[in-house]
């Protein structure tokens, strides 16, 4: 068990038994990886801060159900990607999925957005047109750097299953974003 | 391209091999043009994404974040933590039975469910909405409750986290009386994603204690997103268990919740021939705890 997991364990005893301040340990601990996730699966900065507020009010109700064979992380990030799911589906019935080719210059946050993610927007167009599933492997392995157990767990698939997601969402990436040839050179943005 | 040569070529950019291992599957690929090109484009990607900074809250957001939650969980005015206890759950529903009908909602059935190591077996209702709701869900056939084939053609479904966590979900999708993300409901959805929605137990709890329309709205409101996880292991698993030689019965989850630490799902069963009946099944295991099954 490593030390952030032991203390994780140790603040849900704490707030299951009333201690406020360990919620916002708890926050501290995490609140900016589960953004990260919600962020780079729903693109959308305001949707993804919805989307991280229902994620820790899930696992804060449901503190008692946490089972402690699992690391505190796996349970958060696996409710994270699951309420990203069904935020996602929910932007979709509304039509207004709308993935932006190009963001609106008039919204104030659409700056924020390319800021926060730091990512070349291409490569954010390509993430936001592959499918959730894919994307989430993507995200939780190398955007977030989980080994492929831990984003087997997080997912709750086989590792088989992640394996094969990380495989065509790379590949679908690499199709949109043009030829990856040995030697290719990926240019940042500049700040 | 075999599926060999795809794991192997993740498990190269992710470090899953052995230095001896690393070593033949490196050896591989170079002996292999394609093999090879896939693994540098791979290896791009994979690298191009990794380096990217996390991105993180400003602290104007990180503040309304807390704030919101603490609001929520009313951690500034109850110290206490706002979780909902297997016992509260039980204490509420065992007379919702009587509340339900207040609420022009038809009780389905009562299951009691066996004893799983505490003295208290729980006799709880599974309660669905009026036939206004249920024929607008009729409405969305294409969502309905029978198990369509998943299309996510390689890869095998998830067992989603909030079934296993032991949230209540409420009774059907009531179409006609909550906003518009369930009012296209009928609308396909090519992306068939795993999940139970979450149902706010306090919220229905505060709901119930506030009078029989109150819980009905609350009740519809949780109602929002409820449809069948077709592509739920459970789904799949409930599909053999119900099976009926005249066809696929429908099926529809329409609670579940954690009772003495097992987290529940009950379903509604309607074979193809023969009357509804509910089936209540471990949702980690599918195991059938209780069945009203003739």
């Amino acid at each position: 068990m490593t030390a952030r997991s032991a203390e994780d364990r140790a603040l849900i005893r704490r707030y299951l038994e009333g201690d406020v301040e360990a919620f916002d340990e708890l926050m501290r601990a995490h609140e900016d990886r589960v953004f990260g996730i919600c962020l780079r699966m729903m693109k959308d900065r305001d949707q993804a801060l919805d989307a991280t507020q229902d994620v820790f009010l899930t696992v804060f109700r449901k503190a008692d159900r946490y089972k402690e064979q699992a690391a505190f992380s796996t349970w958060l990030y696996r409710v994270s990607v699951n309420t990203c799911y069904d935020h996602l589906r929910r932007r979709q019935r509304k039509r207004t999925e709308a993935i932006p080719e190009h963001l609106d210059p008039s919204d104030p946050h659409s700056g924020d957005v390319l800021n926060a993610v730091e990512l070349r927007p291409d490569i954010e167009t390509a993430l936001a047109g592959i499918s959730p599933e894919f994307r989430a492997a993507v995200v939780l392995v190398d955007l977030e750097g989980m080994s492929l157990d831990g984003a087997a767990d997080t997912l709750d698939l086989p590792i088989g299953t992640v394996k094969s997601r990380l495989f065509r969402a790379r590949r679908q990436l690499a199709e949109v974003l043009g030829n990856f040839a040995p030697g290719f050179e990926h240019p940042r943005e500049e700040p | 391209m075999s599926d060999h040569d795809l794991d192997l070529i993740t498990e190269l950019i992710n470090g899953h091999l052995s230095p001896d291992e690393r070593r033949a599957a490196l050896a591989r690929v170079a002996a292999d043009p394609e093999l090879q090109s896939e693994y540098e484009s791979q290896l791009a990607v994979s690298s191009l994404l990794s380096d990217a900074p996390s991105p993180t809250m400003t602290a104007a957001e990180r503040s309304e974040l807390r704030t919101a939650l603490r609001q929520q969980l009313n951690l500034d005015s109850a110290p206490a933590a706002a979780v909902i206890a297997p016992s509260r759950w039980q204490r509420w529903w065992a007379p919702a039975t009587g509340l339900a009908a207040a609420a022009a909602v038809i009780i389905g059935v009562v299951i009691i469910l066996p004893d799983s190591g505490s003295d208290d077996s729980l006799q709880f209702a599974a309660a669905q909405v009026e036939t206004t709701v249920q024929a607008s869900r009729n409405g969305g056939a294409d969502t309905g409750g029978s198990a369509g084939s998943a299309d996510t053609a390689d890869e095998e479904p998830t067992t989603t986290t909030a079934a296993a966590s032991g949230e209540l979900a409420s009774p059907a999708t009531a179409e006609d009386t909550i906003d518009d993300s369930v009012g296209a409901a009928s609308e396909s959805s090519p992306e068939a994603l795993p999940h139970i929605p979450e149902v706010d137990l306090d919220q229905l709890g505060l709901a119930y204690a506030e009078g029989p329309s109150e819980f009905e709205d609350e009740l519809n409101k949780s109602a929002r997103g409820v449809e069948p996880v077709e592509t739920s292991e459970i789904w799949s698993c409930l599909l053999a268990e119900t099976g009926d030689p005249a066809g696929e019965p429908s099926l529809e989850i329409v609670a579940s919740g954690a009772i003495d630490g097992v987290d529940v799902v009950v379903v509604s069963v309607t074979p193809p021939s023969g009357d509804a009946y509910l089936i209540a099944v471990d949702a980690d295991t599918c195991e059938e705890l209780a069945s009203t099954r003739p």
